[in-house]
């Protein structure tokens, strides 16, 4: 055997173990490529689910694709019935809704869907064993029986005008789901729901993958294939958006723009109520002060934010409720205006020291701003912030940290924080300003504590009526207006891009935590192709 | 080769691996004290891990319900001992990021692993060896001049870069390979030939990749990324590359 001939050998049962390795971990079926057409769509987003239960949480603000809620938005965010056939019936004293089901709905696995399966979604969702973090968002629910098949009662243990809208969460399957561990078991990777599309494969990391449900109780999808796969990193997604290997993807605002020019591509940019504000704690006597509060609540240049640091794809915020929602009260809108903010400084008896910054009673008007590590978007409005304050002869030093870091300094530094539910006015108000969530959490972290707000967010969350809501919550943003407790800055728009193949696509507004559920793919099971 | 060799041979191989598998024990034992201290000693919160976004608009009586039924409260020898027992007994615990059994999770991506290991090892070794045996028959000739540098550069060079490099090269220029993971994205299903050809450039590049995978990756599960390309982070660095038609 000469030199040559053994390395021949070597290379051919080299290469032959390699081809076995491979044919040994193909699964069965014929490959098929993503293709040009219509019956199939792969998008790219930043993050995946943690878990597909909404017994753990997923798909709590509806669209979870999968699953249905009794409820769901439409693009307009007004509520219809979806797995309910109507909208509920609500007691005169608002502590009791009830739902009637639609009749002859299965699960995916043929089972029959009935009002038990919507009792043991909501009681296992509230089960104390169950690790569910948003299951706070029911803690109105006292109790939820079943009254025959098709009727489901909701009592709540205080009246509650938001909570239909809190009745979009996912529906279970209780044959299914009651026969594993609820935070463990297979019904977080496997679920079964009565949703328009079926999981067919979710690769942790990579990808998850649907087909359409032929037995869909709205009608079979016309997009067959529905592919979400995870890209974390902003330009790989754009990579592979431009490579044709995904047909839509959520990208920042810059690198979006580069997708402008391409003619087979449409550019979304969706309205959210996705804020960013500054907390004020009422325990600092700097940020405490309310001549202080209102001084950065004028000083700071909201338009610059939204042009610079959101490269357009936002807008000026001035509470938790964006300016196009239509419980914005207007008149509550604040131009820049830097003189007056100095006047209200110098008449509180703030004044510039040898450095600029301002003392008071030889104190000196500082303090510490937080962002979490690795949050670009966070860093750039504290920045921001900061250099307008000093404008103002307010010094703010702005600092990074993991939530454990952060937290503990909170009843006295500033944290630049982000939220926003834009299902009820109640969701975002409520636990920001209501003095009962102060420590809660991570709740009212101004400590902000005002009694005409207390009491005008008790009104809104128990009245059903449309102009008592308004009139609250128009007093409470006023009131936020003369007491700035958190200053906030901007409201963040949601971009997409996506290839322009279907017809009348829209966006819903959308909330700060969106994932698979936002998006231009909101609604995708009533996509049609374009002529 | 003489016939009494072999069965010589026999006994001392069983004695070598006896002897690592009795080593491993207090290695191993070891190693988790060391794990569960030093998760103790960390700020890191594993309630506001496990919660994710959710964590921070839960309330304080959600998250301590959390904690409680995480078993996360307790001195950590004690939790440690905890896991210890349920190990030894085949339990390995439940992931809090996966939302799995960790048995679980590790079985599922196993077999991918080894593939990717399988394969990047075959590559380099024949690839290597035939590239280097090549190189040393006329030192300091054309073909070493090329190699020598061309096995440094990959050394010096940042691992997710050349990752980056990778997925434009062979997904974009040359389309021959998907941009991620083992298929296309839109493609659910692995075939051989797909998989044969996919498994190429996760695996070069991929194995290129992994350290700064794992120090990117914190405190999560390993293993949990499959066979997918996983650039990390340094977004600037990579825009200049990306902007490439």
């Amino acid at each position: 055997m000469t030199a040559r001939t053994a390395r021949t050998a070597t290379a051919a049962a080299t290469a032959a173990a390699v081809l076995a390795g491979a044919a040994a971990c193909s699964a069965p079926g014929g490959g098929e490529g993503s293709g040009g057409g219509t019956e199939s769509v792969t998008v790219g987003v930043a993050q995946e689910p943690e878990t597909l239960s909404p017994l753990l949480g997923y798909g709590k603000e509806g669209n979870s694709k999968i699953f249905d809620g009794l409820l769901t938005h439409d693009a307009r965010m007004n509520l219809r019935p979806a797995l309910a056939t109507r909208l509920p019936q609500v007691s005169k004293d608002g502590r009791t809704y009830t739902y009637d089901l639609r009749k002859g709905v299965t699960f995916s696995d043929g089972k029959p869907f009935t009002a038990e399966d919507v009792v043991y979604t909501y009681e296992t969702i509230l089960d104390e064993k169950t690790d569910n973090p948003s299951k706070g968002e029911l803690d109105a629910v006292e109790s939820v029986t079943a009254e025959g098949k098709h009727r489901v009662v909701f009592r709540l243990s205080y009246p509650y005008a938001a909570f239909a809208e809190r009745t979009v969460l996912p529906i279970a399957s209780q044959a299914v789901a009651s026969r594993t561990d609820v935070n463990t078991g297979s019904y977080n990777t496997q679920p079964v729901g009565t949703g328009p599309y079926v999981l067919t494969r979710w690769r942790k990391g990579e990808k998850l993958s649907f087909k359409a449900n032929p037995h869909y109780w709205g009608g079979k999808p016309k997009v067959e294939r529905f592919t979400v796969a995870v890209i974390e990193d902003d330009d790989v997604r754009a990579t592979r958006l431009r490579s044709g290997d995904l047909d839509g993807a959520i990208l920042p605002p810059d690198l979006a723009e580069t997708f402008e020019k391409d003619e087979d591509k449409r550019t979304f940019s969706a309205k959210t109520a996705d804020y960013r504000a500054v907390t004020l704690p009422s325990g600092n006597p700097v940020t405490g002060d309310r001549a202080v509060r209102r001084a950065l609540d004028l000083a700071v240049d909201r338009k610059a934010m939204v042009d610079s640091v959101l490269n357009g794809a936002g807008k000026p915020a001035y509470g938790p409720l964006p300016t196009d929602s239509p419980w914005f009260a207007e008149g509550t809108r604040r131009a820049r205006d830097l003189t007056r903010a100095r006047k209200l400084l110098d008449d509180a008896g703030w004044k510039p020291g040898k450095d600029g910054i301002r003392t008071k009673h030889g104190r000196r008007a500082s303090f510490t701003l937080w962002y979490f590590s690795g949050d670009k978007l966070r860093q750039e409005h504290a920045l921001a912030y900061a250099g307008d304050a000093k404008k103002a002869g307010i010094d703010v030093t702005v600092r990074a940290g993991s939530r454990e870091v952060v937290r503990p300094r909170l009843d006295h530094d500033a944290m630049l924080m982000g939220n926003g539910f834009p299902a009820d006015p109640d969701f975002d108000l409520y636990p920001t300003l209501h003095s009962s969530q102060i420590g809660d959490g991570w709740n009212n972290l101004a400590h902000y504590h005002d009694k005409t707000v207390d009491e005008q967010l008790d009104t809104a969350r128990r009245s059903r009526d449309p102009e008592v809501r308004k009139t609250a919550y128009d007093t409470v943003q006023r009131a936020l207006e003369k007491n700035p407790g958190y200053t906030f800055l901007t409201h963040i728009d949601h971009v997409y891009v996506i290839d322009d193949k279907w017809r009348g696509l829209t966006t819903q507004v959308e909330p700060h935590d969106h994932g698979i559920g936002a998006g231009p793919w909101w609604d995708l099971q009533d996509w049609q192709p374009q002529e | 080769m003489s016939g009494a060799a072999i069965p010589a041979a026999v006994p001392a191989a069983a004695r070598l691996v006896g002897r690592r598998l009795l080593a491993a024990v207090p290695v191993l034992a070891a190693v988790t004290f060391g794990v569960f201290a030093l998760a103790a000693a960390s700020p890191f919160d594993p309630v506001q891990q496990y919660a994710g976004a959710a964590g921070l608009s839960a309330s304080q009586e959600t998250l301590d319900q959390l904690r409680a039924n995480l078993a996360l409260d307790g001195p950590f020898p004690q939790r440690r001992w905890e896991w210890l027992t349920s190990a030894v007994q085949g339990d390995l615990g439940d992931s809090t990021s996966l939302r799995q059994p960790v048995a679980q999770a590790i079985g599922e991506r196993l077999g991918w692993s080894v593939l990717l290991c399988a394969a990047g090892f075959c590559f380099a070794v024949t690839a290597g060896t035939a590239l280097g045996v090549a190189a040393a028959r006329r030192r300091g000739g054309l073909l070493d001049r090329i190699v020598t540098p061309l096995a440094y550069t990959p050394e010096a060079a940042p691992p997710f870069w050349i990752g980056l490099l990778g997925i434009w090269l062979f997904a974009i220029r040359l389309d021959v390979l998907p941009a991620g993971g083992l298929t296309d994205s839109g493609s659910d299903v692995v075939t051989a030939g797909r998989c044969c050809g996919t498994s190429r450039c996760p695996s070069a590049a991929g194995a290129l990749v992994r350290p700064h995978r794992r120090a990117g990756r914190g405190l999560r599960s390993p293993g949990e990324r499959g066979g997918q390309i996983r650039t990390p982070r340094p977004r600037r660095y990579a825009s200049g590359l990306m902007s490439l038609p």
